[in-house]
C-alpha cells in the first residue's frame, strides 16, 4: 500500500505515513451524529408522552404514561439512560450509545407492556389498569387507544441507533484538508486521555460541576409537572391536556405571549439604539472631567432596584398634586387633564419603554464605550487630513468600527427576551393588565393569585417559554455564526 | 487491581445513583394516621412539629424565650417550623409533599385551609372541639359561634366539619374618617360619628370634602383587594353586592359578580372616581402607598377616609397621623344603611394534619389550652414572661423614644409590657392572639395586658364587633381551584376599567361573560352539584 500523499510504500497496517505524516486509510469523522441526537431527544420527548390516551378527543382527557406507572422509578431510569447515551454521542463515543439507548428501550417496553397503570381517583387512591385492560375495555367510560409516546418511541429508536452510523453533517461541511491531530493539541486523543491530562483542573471544577447539577440540572426534572394535574403529594399524569388547554383555551396565555413580544423586542432596539447614540455622543467629549461625571450619571440608575424606580416614577408620573410630569404639562397648556401614565393601555407601553430606557442604557453604553476606545486614532488623523469632517468621521469610521459590537449585543439579547418579569411586574396594575401581561407575570399570578396553585399548568407555561427561548437561543447562536464567526454557545 | 477497584468503585456509584433515584421515585405507602380513635385514651403527645407564620413572635423578636416558657407551662416538647412569611405557603405545599416533612400542626388562612381540609390532609376536629374545654368553659365571647362556624368546610368526603380552631376572631375593616377634614368641609361630626348614614347622604358628605380639599378624599389600596372578601377596601361603594360566588336566599350558588347589585356598585364606583372622590391612582396603590397618603403632610396628595383594619390598627393609624403633626382624631363610621355591616375575615385556623400520630392529644394540650384563661393564654396573647411582659417591680427604658418617655417605673404586681427584642425603641405590643380580637375571655373576667392596651385600640375592636358579621366561606371544588384565578383576573380588569372611565358597566360586564362566563358556569356547576 502507497502513502496518498508522497506515494511512499507504507508499513503493513500503518496510521499514518512515517514519511509526511498523512493520515492513511478511512478518515474518522469529527462531526456530531445529528441524526442519532434527534433520535435521542424524541425518545426524550416521548417520555413525557402519553402511552395510552383518549380515543375520541386527542391528548384533552386524562392520559397513562411513565409517570402513573405503579413503578414510577422507571420513568428517572429510562432518562437517565438516555442523558447518557446523548453525553456519549456529544463526546463521540456514539457507538457506546447504542448501549444506554438500548436499556432505555428495554425499559420503556417494560414499563408499557407489563407495569399497571395507576388511575387517579382521590388522595391516596386510585385503581390499577393493565394495557390490554385499558385499550379493550377504557376506564372511566372513555376508550382509550396507543397513545403519541409510541409512535416517539419507534420513530426515536430508529434514528438514534441508525443515527450513529450516518453522518450527515459531512454533506453541509466543508471537508478539512488538514489532519484533524494537526489542529489540536498532540494529547487530544480522546476525550478520557484528555480528562485524565488535566485531572486536576477537572477536580478543581468539581464542586461547580456539582453545583450545577443539582441546581440547574435536577430542578429540570420538575418539567415533568408540565405533564400532571398537580395534587399536593399526588400530582397524576394528564398527557398534553395543559398545553391543548393552553394553546385553544386560556383567556391570557396568547396576549402574554404577544405582550412578551412586543414589550422585550421593542425595548431591545430603544435600549440598544440609545445606548448607541449615547456612547457616541459621550465619545465626542474632549473634557474628561464632564465626560466621566455624565458617564456616571448615566449609570447609576442600573443600580436601582426595580422597586425603587417604580416607586419614584408612580410619583413623578402621579395624575394628583405630587406628580410633576403632569404639573409641567399642565401649567405649560399641553394638556387640559392629567395623564394616568401607568394606568391607561394607550401610555403604559410608551412609559415602561421610557423607563426601561433611563434605567438601563447607561449600562449599555459600557460596551460600546469600550468598543469606541479601541479605534485606532489614526483612522480619525488620516481622515481629517482627508478633510472629513465630525459627521463623515462618525459615519465612515466609528459606526462601521461598531457595527460587530452593536449585533453582538443585539443578539445576546435577543436570546434573553422571554424572561421579562420584574420591570413589569412593579410597572403593571389591574387597569393595564391587556398591554402589561406578560408570560412571566402571567405564571406568578397564576400560581400565586389564589388560594389553589395549579402548579401542573404553570410548569406547561414556564415549558413553553423556555422552548421559545431555547429557538431564539438556537437561532441567536446561528446569525452569531454568520456574522461573528463564531457562536454564542 | 487498580482497575478492578476502578471498576468496582463505578459499579457502586451507579447503584447508589439508581438507588437514590428508585426511592426518589418511590410511591408512598405511609399510612394515615387519621383512624377512628374514638375510645382510646387521650394521652399527652410526646413531641411534635409546628409550623406557623410570623404572627407568632419571629425568631429575632424572642421567639425562643416563648417557644420555652410556652414548654414550662405546657410540658409540650414542640419542635417549631418557621418559613420566611413571605414564602410561608409555598413552605407548606412543599412540606406536604412528604409525610416525613409534614408537620403535626399548621397554621392555615382560610383559602389554604379550605384546599387543604378538601385534599384530606386535615384532622376532623368537629368531636374534640364539642368535648372541649373551651366549647364548655362559659368564657367564650358572644360571636365566638359566628367565627367558629365559618371553619365549618368541606372534608375530603365532601361533608362539612371543622378542620381547624381559630383562637381569635379574624378582623376586619371600617371606615376612619379624618375630623379635622369633616370640619374644615363644615360637615356635623356628631352625626357622622353617632348616626347610620345612608349611601346619599355619606357620598355629599365625600363630594363636599373634596370640593374643601380640592382633591380625592378616599385614596384605597385598590379597588378590590387581592383576598376575601374582596370588596372590604370601598364597603360603602360596594355594599351588599358580592365580589364572587355565594349561596343566595334560595340555597343556590350564583356568581354574585354578574348580579344587578354589582353593575349598581361598579357604577358607584364610577361616579365616584369621576367626581373625584375616589384617587384613580388607587388601582395602582398598595397598602403601603394609601396609608403613606392617609399620612402624607403634603395637602395636594393626603387623603381624608381610609377604610382599613379595626382594632390595633386604629390605634397606629392615630398614632401616625400625630406622629407626623397631623391631627389624630378619627371617627369609625358606622356602616351605611345599605351595607348594614362590615365583614370579617375567616380567622386564620390551627389545623392538625393526618400525619401526626396523636391528634386527639394534640388538640387538647396544645390547642385546646390557647384559650385556657390563665397563663398560657397570656403566653398566647402576650409572648413571654420576662421577655415581652413581666409583672416584677422595675423600671423599662426604650432605647430610643422621645424626650421624656424613655423610661417609666412600674410596682411588683403590675402587669407591663417590655421593649421589643427585635426593636427596643418600642414597646411589645402583641403575641399571636390580639387580646381585643381573643375568643375567650380570662378565667377572672380581666385580660391582665388590659391595661397595657390603648383605649382607642379596644373601642375601635369592641365597634367592629359590633358592626360586623363574619364572611361566608365558599366550599372549594376542583372545578373552582382550576378557574378561580383567571375569573378573579377578569374581575379586577373589569373592576378596574369601569371605575376609570374606560368602559361603560354593561360593555365591561359583557366582556366578563364573553371571556369568563363559560368557566364561571363551570364553577357553578360544580358548586351546585
Amino acid at each position: 500500500m502507497q502513502c496518498k500523499s508522497c506515494n511512499t510504500e507504507l508499513p503493513k497496517h500503518a496510521k499514518v505515513c512515517p514519511k509526511c505524516g498523512a493520515q492513511v486509510g478511512k478518515k474518522k469523522s469529527d462531526n456530531i451524529m445529528v441524526v442519532a441526537i434527534v433520535g435521542l431527544v424524541m425518545l426524550f420527548i416521548a417520555g413525557m408522552l402519553p402511552f395510552v390516551q383518549n380515543a375520541d378527543v386527542e391528548m384533552i382527557s386524562d392520559a397513562y404514561s411513565f409517570m402513573n406507572i405503579d413503578v414510577p422509578a422507571m420513568w428517572y431510569l429510562y432518562m437517565l439512560a438516555l442523558i447518557v447515551a446523548i453525553v456519549l454521542v456529544a463526546i463521540k463515543n456514539e457507538k457506546l450509545s447504542i448501549i444506554p439507548t438500548c436499556i432505555a428501550g428495554v425499559i420503556y417496553v417494560v414499563s408499557f407492556l407489563a407495569m399497571n397503570f395507576r388511575g387517579y381517583t382521590g388522595r391516596k387512591s386510585f385503581t390499577l389498569h393493565t394495557l390490554t385492560d385499558l385499550l379493550s375495555n377504557g376506564a372511566n367510560g372513555e376508550s382509550y387507544k396507543i397513545g403519541l409516546s409510541v409512535f416517539f418511541v419507534v420513530i426515536g429508536l430508529i434514528l438514534a441507533i441508525a443515527g450513529c452510523f450516518f453522518d450527515i453533517l459531512k454533506y453541509f461541511k466543508k471537508e478539512s484538508t488538514v489532519d484533524a491531530k494537526y489542529l489540536t493539541n498532540s494529547i487530544n486523543k480522546n476525550i478520557w486521555a484528555k480528562i485524565y491530562y488535566y485531572r486536576w483542573f477537572y477536580v478543581m471544577f468539581l464542586p461547580v460541576f456539582i453545583m450545577i447539577l443539582l441546581f440547574n440540572y435536577w430542578p429540570m426534572m420538575g418539567c415533568r409537572y408540565a405533564f400532571t394535574k398537580y395534587i399536593i403529594r399526588d400530582p397524576y399524569y394528564v398527557g398534553l391536556k395543559h398545553f391543548h388547554q393552553m394553546f385553544t383555551n386560556d383567556t391570557f396565555f396568547w396576549l402574554a405571549f404577544r405582550n412578551t413580544l412586543i414589550l422585550s423586542i421593542v425595548k431591545l432596539i430603544l435600549n440598544t439604539g440609545a445606548a448607541v447614540i449615547i456612547s457616541l455622543l459621550l465619545n465626542e467629549l474632549t473634557n474628561m472631567a464632564f465626560k466621566k461625571t455624565v458617564q456616571t450619571i448615566v449609570y447609576l440608575p442600573h443600580f436601582m432596584s426595580w422597586v425603587v424606580v417604580a416607586s419614584i416614577f408612580r410619583l413623578i408620573l402621579s395624575v394628583n398634586g405630587s406628580g410633576m410630569v403632569n404639573q409641567l404639562l399642565t401649567s405649560a397648556h399641553l394638556i387640559k387633564e392629567p395623564i394616568f401614565f401607568l394606568g391607561d393601555v394607550k401610555y403604559w407601553r410608551g412609559t415602561f419603554f421610557f423607563i426601561n430606557v433611563w434605567k438601563d442604557t447607561g449600562w449599555s453604553t459600557i460596551l460600546f464605550l469600550a468598543t469606541l476606545s479601541g479605534i485606532s486614532p489614526d483612522l480619525y488623523e488620516a481622515a481629517q487630513i482627508d478633510g472629513a469632517n465630525r459627521w463623515k468621521r462618525l459615519l465612515y469610521i466609528t459606526l462601521p468600527a461598531l457595527a460587530n459590537t452593536i449585533i453582538t449585543v443585539f443578539i445576546l439579547n435577543l436570546a434573553k427576551v422571554m424572561n421579562l418579569f420584574e420591570s413589569v411586574f412593579v410597572t403593571m396594575n389591574d387597569a393595564v393588565l391587556d398591554v402589561s401581561n406578560v408570560l412571566q407575570t402571567y405564571v406568578y399570578r397564576k400560581t400565586f393569585g389564589g388560594g389553589n396553585s395549579d402548579y401542573g399548568y404553570t410548569t406547561a407555561v414556564g415549558l413553553f417559554k423556555s422552548f421559545v427561548g431555547m429557538i431564539l437561543v438556537l437561532g441567536c447562536n446561528y446569525a452569531s455564526k454568520k456574522v461573528r464567526g463564531r457562536g454564542i454557545v | 487491581m487498580k482497575k478492578t477497584i476502578k471498576k468496582l468503585t463505578a459499579v457502586g456509584l451507579t447503584l447508589t445513583s439508581v438507588m437514590g433515584l428508585v426511592a426518589c421515585g418511590s410511591s408512598d405507602n405511609g399510612s394515615s394516621s387519621n383512624d377512628n380513635t374514638d375510645k382510646k385514651e387521650i394521652t399527652k403527645p410526646d413531641k411534635f412539629t409546628v409550623m406557623v407564620d410570623n404572627t407568632v413572635v419571629t425568631e429575632t423578636n424572642g421567639a425562643q424565650n416563648f417557644y420555652d416558657y410556652l414548654k414550662s407551662l405546657t410540658g409540650l416538647d414542640i419542635t417549631w417550623v418557621r418559613p420566611d412569611h413571605s414564602g410561608y405557603y409555598d413552605a407548606v405545599a412543599n412540606a406536604f409533599n412528604s409525610d416525613d416533612t409534614m408537620p403535626d400542626v399548621v397554621l392555615l388562612s382560610s383559602d389554604y385551609y379550605a384546599l387543604y381540609a378538601s385534599n384530606g390532609f386535615l384532622w376532623n376536629m368537629t368531636d374534640a372541639w364539642n368535648n372541649s374545654e373551651t366549647k364548655n368553659s362559659g368564657r367564650l365571647i358572644d360571636t365566638a359561634d359566628n367565627v367558629l362556624s365559618a371553619l365549618m368546610v368541606n372534608g375530603e368526603d365532601g361533608t362539612q366539619s371543622m378542620y381547624g380552631f381559630s383562637p381569635y376572631r379574624g378582623n376586619g375593616c371600617n371606615t376612619y374618617v379624618k375630623k379635622s377634614w369633616l370640619e374644615k368641609a363644615g360637615i356635623d361630626v356628631n352625626k357622622v360619628q353617632n348616626e347610620q348614614l345612608d349611601f346619599n347622604t355619606y357620598y355629599g358628605y365625600l363630594k363636599t370634602m373634596a370640593a374643601s380639599a380640592g382633591h380625592y378624599v378616599i385614596s384605597a389600596p385598590g379597588f378590590v383587594s387581592t383576598e376575601a372578601p374582596y370588596t372590604n377596601y370601598l364597603p360603602e361603594f360596594f355594599q351588599k353586592a358580592s365580589y364572587t360566588f355565594y349561596k343566595d336566599s334560595t340555597g343556590k350558588y350564583v356568581d354574585g359578580f354578574s348580579e344587578k347589585a354589582m353593575e349598581d356598585a361598579l357604577q358607584r364606583l364610577a361616579t365616584a372616581v369621576a367626581d373625584g372622590v375616589i384617587d384613580k391612582e388607587s388601582v395602582n396603590n398598595s397598602t403601603a402607598n394609601a396609608r403613606d397618603k392617609f399620612y402624607s403632610t403634603d395637602a395636594s396628595s393626603e387623603s381624608g377616609v381610609f377604610t382599613y383594619w379595626a382594632g390595633t390598627w386604629a390605634y397606629t393609624l392615630k398614632t401616625n397621623l400625630e406622629n407626623k403633626g397631623l391631627n389624630g382624631d378619627l371617627i369609625a363610621l358606622k356602616p351605611i344603611k345599605e351595607l348594614g355591616a362590615y365583614v370579617e375575615r375567616i380567622a386564620p385556623a390551627w389545623c392538625i394534619t393526618t400525619a401526626a400520630k396523636n391528634p386527639e392529644g394534640i388538640f387538647k394540650y396544645f390547642i385546646d389550652t390557647m384559650l385556657d384563661g390563665g397563663d398560657i393564654q397570656t403566653a398566647w396573647e402576650y409572648g413571654a414572661k420576662g421577655t415581652h411582659w413581666d409583672t416584677k417591680a422595675e423600671t423599662v427604658t426604650l432605647a430610643k423614644d422621645e424626650e421624656g418617655k424613655k423610661t417609666k417605673t412600674y410596682e411588683e404586681g403590675t402587669f407591663h409590657m417590655l421593649p421589643s427584642p427585635e426593636k427596643p425603641n418600642t414597646l411589645m405590643q402583641k403575641n399571636h392572639i390580639d387580646p381585643i380580637l381573643a375568643l375567650a375571655k380570662f378565667k377572672n373576667g380581666t385580660d391582665p395586658g388590659d391595661a397595657t392596651m390603648s383605649d382607642t385600640a379596644k373601642t375601635n375592636g369592641a365597634f367592629f364587633a359590633q358592626n360586623s358579621k363574619v364572611a361566608t366561606p365558599l366550599p372549594m371544588t376542583t372545578e373552582l381551584a382550576e378557574n378561580i384565578t383567571d375569573i378573579n383576573e377578569v374581575r379586577k380588569q373589569v373592576v378596574a376599567d369601569v371605575a376609570l372611565g374606560k368602559s361603560s358597566v354593561a360593555d365591561a360586564m359583557k366582556h366578563y361573560k364573553d371571556t369568563v362566563g363559560s368557566k364561571c358556569d363551570i364553577v357553578l356547576k360544580s358548586l351546585n352539584k
